[in-house]
């Protein structure tokens, strides 16, 4: 065992790269949460103050006002932290539905979303996507899905779930009319926000959500790991029901822990205050979604100049992550001698990074939070690596 | 790739209670002070706790495991299996993690279940199907040594009365013999998307190995969600789209055709109206019109691949026509 390799670690990203991986830009601490990281990174650090046995509910520092700030935030009734998105996702699956019973999944929702649903013992019915090129969920097809398990199972499914902005394609999905339609068949609504709240403005009430499950460490510029369920109060006591256990021989209770978050969730040091310390940032940076989606479009734009590239999903793209296919570097790579990692190289060389070591086909990339002037510089990167591999460009 | 990763890949792989045991015949290895004991014995405690053994003939109980490990040639008639010439001196037995030697053979111990996974595994990576040769006799030392040693090939066995009475083997356990160069491919094959299914969550996971590679011979490759390859200037995008039962029984041809901006697109339709007849289809994206041809198999994909020449050339006629009509196409919109 050679315990040196845990020492001095460094990451050497920051500040030296432009980085471009579709899932880290939403995660970039802001300046606060850095500062607030060295002073509060100890394990169990904000639960020094800790007198009502509950996380969501210390003082000092604000973590009470924070849950009652993300819900007014998100126009949901309350809120609660949870170890990631995913476990959001179980929790609210797990308090209000039974094992056996179904749910409906659109078909570019992100594994966690399946692996919930298998963990509760549920059975998954997919909506269909509308398949290449834009990959569209189609909300009418929840009524229809609706219909179908009721036609097979008996019973209307216990949970709809939709992922607001799919991980594949950055394609925006109409929660509105999903909410609507679940409003119609009395089916409860999960949003999966993991890649819309904390960048872009997301109103779980106009949207008609009962739960909205977000990640901290993808969207809300916080340290891994942390989530975000909430709801309203037509749910909150079923989905955060307190213990009600007692030791059979102790008598031992812990009626103040919430069963589904196992009793108080594990994000009591650098996860929580980091998030803590982005929030005013966060609730600043939704307003300016629009100029993030202009920056995106302009790459889109630039990118598509070289030939054979072509944006994958909805167009224009309604997100800051994007899926480019990609022949022309696929077929430079098959005679390149570092093949499908020449894209990676090329782009480590220009201090890009963030890009899916080994993919040529297509890739994706985010540009959430990068200047415009990072921007027009990934944009020469590419068409550089293209013009520099023989690979017609277009003027502009 | 060392002994101790290939024993973990394998054990952590096929969930194997116990490790892979080593074998070496006649190695170099100091003789260990032993009390006489059955071979078989020895590797199941070599499996289980993690002991090793080096032994010469008067180290073992058992005349059986004499003869198959060449210790010993028969007296009267033949015995099989044996290692032949008997010229055995010395036998060292450990788990392969620990293995300081090269060895002859490798054994594994688990049960049916265990060892039904392993030999599906063995028969994709090896192409046939595995033959053994048992008779619940001379079990350990014979069927799970000697054969694999000199007959070079992977051996079963359901052991032995005096394995499963004096060698401490479980009611449910088996046991199978390979050479090292055998093991060793079986290790490697284990990292192998094909060999493992490993399923990755992209859009075409259950695609079939034969649709895969009929779509390949046409000069496809294959994305996360769709084909694409070049057809002369053009890069031509086919997509699998399922029906709502799941089934693949058509394939849609894309050519985006790209426009200088969003109104010069939109102009592009009138011309597009004229052009893209049934069944062709045209859809303005943003500063993009992507044409399509959907293509009606009649029956699933994964049938009308086995027909070989008819998915072929209707795939070759439609990229024909496609292109044929994004030719005419771009020559009076652009």
């Amino acid at each position: 065992m050679d315990l040196n390799i845990y020492k001095d670690l460094k990451r050497d990203v920051e500040g030296v790269f432009v980085n471009v991986h579709p899932i880290q830009r939403g995660g970039v601490l802001t300046l606060e949460a850095r500062k607030a990281l060295l002073e509060f990174g100890d394990g169990y650090s904000v639960c020094d103050y800790c007198f009502e046995s509950r996380v969501d509910l210390v003082q000092k520092p604000p973590v009470r006002n924070l849950v009652a700030d993300i819900a007014e935030f998100l126009n949901m009734d309350d809120v609660r932290f949870t170890a990631g998105c995913r476990h959001a996702k179980w929790a609210a699956m797990h308090m209000v539905c039974e094992p056996g019973d179904s749910v409906v999944v659109d078909s570019l929702a992100h594994y966690t979303s399946y692996l919930a649903a298998e963990a509760n013992r549920l059975k998954v019915f997919e909506v269909p996507h509308k398949g290449y090129p834009d990959f569209t969920i189609d909300p009418e097809l929840y009524a229809t899905k609706f219909e179908e398990v009721e036609r097979k199972t008996g019973s209307l499914p216990s949970m709809a779930v939709l992922t607001h902005v799919d991980y594949r394609y950055g394609n925006l999905a109409d929660a509105a009319a999903v909410g609507k339609i679940c409003k119609e068949y009395g089916v409860p609504f999960l949003l999966n926000t993991a890649y819309s709240s904390g960048i872009m403005p997301v109103d779980g009430k106009r949207l008609g959500v009962d739960f909205l499950c977000a990640s901290g460490h993808k969207s809300w510029a916080a340290s891994a790991p942390i989530g975000l369920l909430a709801t309203t109060y037509e749910w909150s006591q079923q989905v955060f029901d307190k213990s009600t256990i007692r030791g059979e021989w102790s008598g031992r209770g812990f009626t103040k822990k919430e069963v589904a978050l196992f009793g108080c969730a594990p994000v009591f040091g650098a996860p929580l205050i980091t998030l803590m310390a982005s929030f005013p940032a966060v609730v600043e940076r939704v307003k300016h979604w629009d100029e993030e989606l202009e920056k995106a479009r302009y790459l889109v734009q630039q990118l598509e100049r070289i030939q054979g590239f072509h944006l994958v999903g909805n167009r224009p793209t309604n997100h800051t992550l994007m899926n480019f296919e990609t022949l022309p570097l696929h077929e430079v790579a098959e005679v390149h001698k570092k093949r499908g990692y020449f894209l990676y190289h090329e782009l480590k060389k220009r201090k890009i990074m963030g890009l899916h070591p080994g993919m040529s086909k297509n890739f994706k990339i985010n540009t959430y939070g990068l200047s415009r002037e990072q921007v027009e510089y990934v944009a020469r990167a590419f068409i550089d690596i293209a013009t520099e591999n023989n690979i017609p460009v277009e003027e502009e | 790739m060392k002994y101790a990763e290939i024993s973990s890949r394998m054990r952590r792989f096929f969930e194997l209670p116990t490790s892979p045991i080593a074998v070496k015949i006649n190695s170099e290895k100091a003789l260990d002070e032993l009390t006489p004991r059955r071979y078989c014995e020895m590797v199941r405690l070599s499996a289980a706790h993690g002991d090793t053994f080096t032994f010469a003939v008067d180290d073992l109980s058992c005349a059986s495991a004499e003869l198959a490990l060449g210790f010993e040639a028969p007296k009267y008639g033949e015995v099989y299996p044996r290692i032949t010439p008997a010229d055995t001196k010395q036998v060292s037995i450990a788990p392969l993690e620990k293995a300081d030697f090269e060895p002859d053979a490798v054994i594994v111990i688990a049960n049916p279940r265990k060892i039904m996974r392993i030999s599906t595994t063995l028969s994709k990576i090896f192409g046939k199907a595995v033959s053994s040769k048992f008779k619940g006799e001379f079990a350990v030392c014979g069927e799970c040594t000697a054969i694999p040693i000199m007959e070079h090939t992977v051996n079963l066995s359901l052991l032995c009365t005096g394995a499963r009475m004096f060698g401490g083997f479980e009611k449910d356990e088996i046991a199978m013999g390979f050479t090292l160069e055998d093991f060793e491919k079986l290790a490697e094959g284990l990292t192998k998307q094909e060999i493992t299914s490993a399923l990755c969550g992209c859009l075409m996971d259950d695609l079939p190995a034969a649709v895969i590679d009929s779509i390949l011979g046409l000069g496809f490759i294959k994305g996360t969600d769709h084909f694409s390859g070049r057809f002369g200037d053009e890069i031509v995008r086919m997509y699998t789209p399922k029906d709502e039962k799941g089934k693949i029984t058509s394939i849609t041809l894309h050519v985006p055709v790209k426009f200088k901006n969003i109104e010069a697109a939109e102009k592009a339709e009138d011309v597009a109206s004229d052009i893209f007849e049934d069944p062709m289809l045209y859809q303005r994206r943003d500063n993009w019109i992507d044409v399509a041809l959907p293509l009606e198999l009649g029956e699933s994909i994964n049938r009308l691949v086995m027909r070989g020449d008819k998915f072929n050339s209707l795939v070759t006629q439609g990229i024909e026509v496609l292109l044929g009509h994004v030719g005419r196409f771009k020559r009076k919109a652009k």
